[in-house]
């Protein structure tokens, strides 16, 4: 299946997607791979048609990018096909940085997608509604504050100011 | 036999007509031969920098003919190598494990990481230094330190132990 036709296919179903190009065509790897655009309410409609629909069974990798200038969080889902591996698509969708940002998620669809999630919420602080085991995975319960945001203020803790235990502090060290 | 007829140790030889020799020496040197003789380090590793250890280990470099035998539990362990970075979420785990070590122990802080927290210094994550939680004896250097960095350590260690008898240690304590 090429780009066009697998685009065609995706707008049938949902009329809202649009295809992103990218601006510098150095970061374009070959022309198998479609970028698109999608609502962040649809993204695990859109998950559920491309596994069963069209056989796209596996989530390659997914993670988001903090566009603090523009004031959004972007996700990106890789999606492939163990039949046909040349085509992949990668489906994007914008969230709000302010409040609270939640997608569906698509863990109950892929297991690839359960851990990812919760990385992508430990170090964004973006909620994935549905997910089976919605907590922290590398950081420990009660972190303050997500840390891959750009605009994460880091919280001093007892290991950073060795004064607290018992020892100098160090100089330079907020 | 070997070590006493080497003046490792000071120690008597008495011939016995019809029995085998009969060696006397001093319970403190006795001991402290065997204490830095069997340094038993407990078996963990943190991060790139237990690559090395385990090289060490091996029969390249082969450490166990220092009679340093890894040992799964804590409560057997004479010796902890701090082998890669300390994170904050490992930091309670380490010092529990050093707390459930037996005296006399010591402690190998191995690599940039383990020393000052090293490239991560900076990060919201890393403890900047294994020192600022658990008492640490040697320092070795690197990113990551080669096999013969931490063989060289261990026979610092050994010397160590030497100049700390155990006798002066509990006329100390008494």
């Amino acid at each position: 299946m090429d780009k066009i036709t697998l685009l065609e296919q995706v707008r049938a179903q949902f009329p809202d997607v649009m295809e992103v190009v990218s601006p510098d065509p150095k970061f374009v790897r070959g022309n198998d791979e479609l970028q698109v655009k999608v609502p962040s309410s649809s993204v695990s409609d859109i998950a559920s048609f491309l596994k069963k629909t069209l056989k796209f069974d596996f989530l390659n990798f997914m993670t988001a990018v903090d566009y603090v200038k523009e004031n959004r969080f972007e996700l990106v889902y890789h999606f492939m096909s163990s039949s046909e591996p040349v085509t992949q698509i990668f489906v994007k969708t914008d969230l709000p940085r302010e409040g609270e940002p939640s997608v569906p998620s698509i863990a109950p669809l892929y297991a690839s997608a359960d851990w990812q999630e919760r990385e992508t919420y430990d170090l964004f602080g973006i909620r994935f509604d549905g997910h089976p085991n919605h907590k922290r995975i590398l950081l420990w319960e009660g972190y303050p504050g997500w840390p891959l945001r750009k605009d994460y203020v880091h919280v001093q803790d007892k290991y950073d100011n060795g004064s607290e235990i018992g020892l100098p502090k160090i100089p330079g060290v907020k | 036999m070997g070590i006493i007829q080497e003046k490792v140790l000071p120690a008597t030889i008495y011939k016995v007509p019809g029995m085998a020799d009969i060696s006397m020496t001093t319970v403190d040197f006795f001991i402290d031969w065997a204490r830095k003789s069997s340094i038993w380090p407990l078996t963990f590793g943190l991060a790139c920098c237990a690559i090395e250890m385990m090289a060490a280990y091996g029969t390249r470099f082969d450490v166990n003919r220092l009679g340093v035998i890894p040992r799964p539990s804590p409560r057997q362990a004479d010796l902890m190598i701090i082998a890669g970075t300390v994170t904050k979420k490992m930091a309670p785990a380490i010092e529990k494990l050093y707390n459930q070590m037996p005296d006399p122990r010591f402690v190998i802080s191995m690599g940039a990481c383990a020393n000052c927290g090293g490239p991560y210094y900076d990060s919201y994550s890393v403890v900047k230094g294994v020192d600022r939680i658990i008492p640490v004896d040697l320092y070795i250097p690197g990113c990551p330190p080669r096999p013969e960095a931490l063989l060289n350590a261990i026979l610092a260690l050994q010397n160590k132990i030497d100049a700390t008898s155990a006798a002066r240690r509990l006329a100390k304590a008494g």
